[in-house]
Parts: structure tokens; C-alpha cells; sequence
């Protein structure tokens, strides 16, 4: 068999045990901590005039790195033994050891998997706000603040992620949008706050 | 004396299996073996995660081994061989 169908295959017994879905869940779950994660650095950074991109870009990449490490591990973790404690259901129920079989393979893989988009989810979405501070930082100017840059790309993030949960639950992909928007306006108003105390 | 080769052309299986990967991507990858012509799964039993089938394979020369190894795979059990038609074929 070839790589890919390999991989197919695969993927196959990945859908049979509703690991697409989860790590659907877990992608959007993460992204959005991503995102939420930078656009409040950002705008508390902005509420006490401090943007200075090596701050935001040190506090940012350390931020997404902890992120990162929480999400791998800690998903691996609790995934792996899911996944064990599922396998053993299913060999209870079959009367019969599974070892044989792709649900073993899987029992491994979907930990590694899943783990990896918790991890990475969040480094993605927390990546692109973080964008325009590395550019200042590489000697690029901007017009404005590149804090104002940053909150913008923080919420076209937000709304790409509520367009893709809209086409997971199938409504309108619009207002899935400006409802994750609306949740990162309120998060920006209540980090304005917090900055002027 | 002319050499006989017995041949497997059809096989009817009893297997119980959990209910996804589905019976159409079972019967899809036991298709996808040498020598069978048709696959034929009847859901006969469901119960909360297992259903009981009855795996009906036609073909050429089937490789009982190789249909075993399929349904294995797959996370499912053969619980017993209902039925098997060999060919003879003069040689």
C-alpha cells in the first residue's frame, strides 16, 4: 500500500474513533486561547504605553511556547490513557484482544495527533498578532502603532475561527463570525480597564 | 494422473465487529484483494458497540489468510466459517 493510503486508511480509523472531531474541537478551543492570549498582552501593553516590540515579542513567543508545551503534554497525557481505557471497552465488548488490529495503531497515534494540535493550535493563532511586532522588530516602521495591527489581526482571527465553527455547526458563518468577534471586543474593553487601574 | 489445485471461490463468514469503521469501508478494503470478485456484508445483529455480519467473498483463488488478516484489521473477530465453495481445477 502506498504512503497514502496508508494515511487514508489511517485517517479512517481516526474518523471511526471521533478523533476528527475532537481535535477539531481542540484546534478551535486553543487558537482562540492563542489569540485571546496575544490581543490581551496587546492591549494592556497599550492601556500602560508600553508596545515596545521586544516586550510584546518576548512576552508573546514566551506566552505561545507555554501554550505550546501545556497543550502537547497535557493533552498527550490525558488522551493516551482515553484512548487506552477506550481500547480496553472495546476488547471487553468484542471478547476478544485487539492488539492485532488498527485500534491499537490508533490508540497510540490519535494521542500523538491530538496532542499536536492542542499544542500547535495555539502557537498558530498566537503567532499571527504577534506578526507585526517581529516586523518592527526586523527594522520595518508602520504608519501607526503596530499594536493597532496586532488587534486587528487578533480579530480577524477571532472571526476566521468563528466562520470555521460555523461551517462545523452549519448555521450562518457571518454571524458565527461577529459572535467570536464580539467576544474579542469585550475582551479588549475589559483589558483597557484593567490596564488603567 | 492429472494434478488437481483446489481453489477457494466462495467464502461465508460470521463476524462480529464494532460499528465503525462502517461495512462499506470493511467491504470496500476486503475488495481491494487479489482474486475476490465480489463482497457481500449483511448486517444481521446490533447490539450497543458491536453488530454481528455475515461476510459473503467471491472470487478467484481467494486467500483465506489475507481475508482473515483484513477483518482483523478492521478491529473485528471471525467467530465461524458458515460456508466455503472450492473449485478444482484439472491441471
Amino acid at each position: 500500500m502506498s504512503i497514502l493510503g496508508k494515511l487514508k486508511e489511517l485517517w479512517l480509523f481516526m474518523k471511526a474513533e471521533g478523533v476528527d472531531e475532537l481535535s477539531r474541537r481542540f484546534f478551535v478551543m486553543n487558537a482562540f486561547d492563542g489569540a485571546m492570549t496575544i490581543l490581551s498582552i496587546v492591549v494592556g501593553a497599550l492601556a500602560v504605553g508600553r508596545t515596545e516590540p521586544r516586550l510584546i515579542v518576548s512576552l508573546g513567543l514566551a506566552s505561545c511556547f507555554a501554550m505550546g508545551v501545556s497543550g502537547i503534554a497535557g493533552t498527550f497525557m490525558a488522551e493516551r490513557a482515553e484512548r487506552l481505557r477506550r481500547l480496553k471497552e472495546l476488547e471487553e465488548a468484542m471478547l476478544t484482544s485487539l492488539k492485532n488490529s488498527a485500534f491499537n495503531d490508533i490508540a497510540k497515534v490519535a494521542s500523538i495527533y491530538v496532542a499536536l494540535v492542542d499544542g500547535l493550535a495555539p502557537i498558530l493563532a498566537a503567532s499571527i498578532p504577534l506578526a507585526p511586532f517581529i516586523a518592527a522588530l526586523t527594522g520595518l516602521t508602520f504608519p501607526l502603532n503596530p499594536a493597532y495591527f496586532s488587534i486587528l489581526l487578533a480579530l480577524i482571527v477571532l472571526f476566521s475561527l468563528g466562520i470555521f465553527l460555523g461551517r462545523v455547526s452549519k448555521e450562518n458563518i457571518i454571524i458565527s463570525g461577529l459572535r467570536m468577534l464580539i467576544v474579542g471586543v469585550i475582551t479588549i474593553a475589559i483589558c483597557m480597564l484593567v490596564g488603567l487601574i | 494422473m492429472s494434478k488437481r489445485s483446489p481453489v477457494i471461490s466462495k467464502i461465508v463468514l460470521d463476524v462480529l465487529k464494532p460499528h465503525k469503521p462502517t461495512i462499506i469501508e470493511l467491504s470496500k478494503a476486503i475488495g481491494n484483494l487479489e482474486g475476490v470478485n465480489r463482497v457481500n456484508i449483511v448486517l444481521r445483529e446490533v447490539d450497543v458497540t458491536t453488530e454481528t455480519v455475515k461476510i459473503t467473498v467471491e472470487g478467484n483463488n481467494l486467500n483465506y489468510e489475507e481475508i482473515a488478516k483484513v477483518i482483523i484489521h478492521f478491529g473485528a473477530a471471525i467467530h465461524s466459517v458458515d460456508e466455503v465453495i472450492v473449485d478444482s481445477l484439472i491441471g
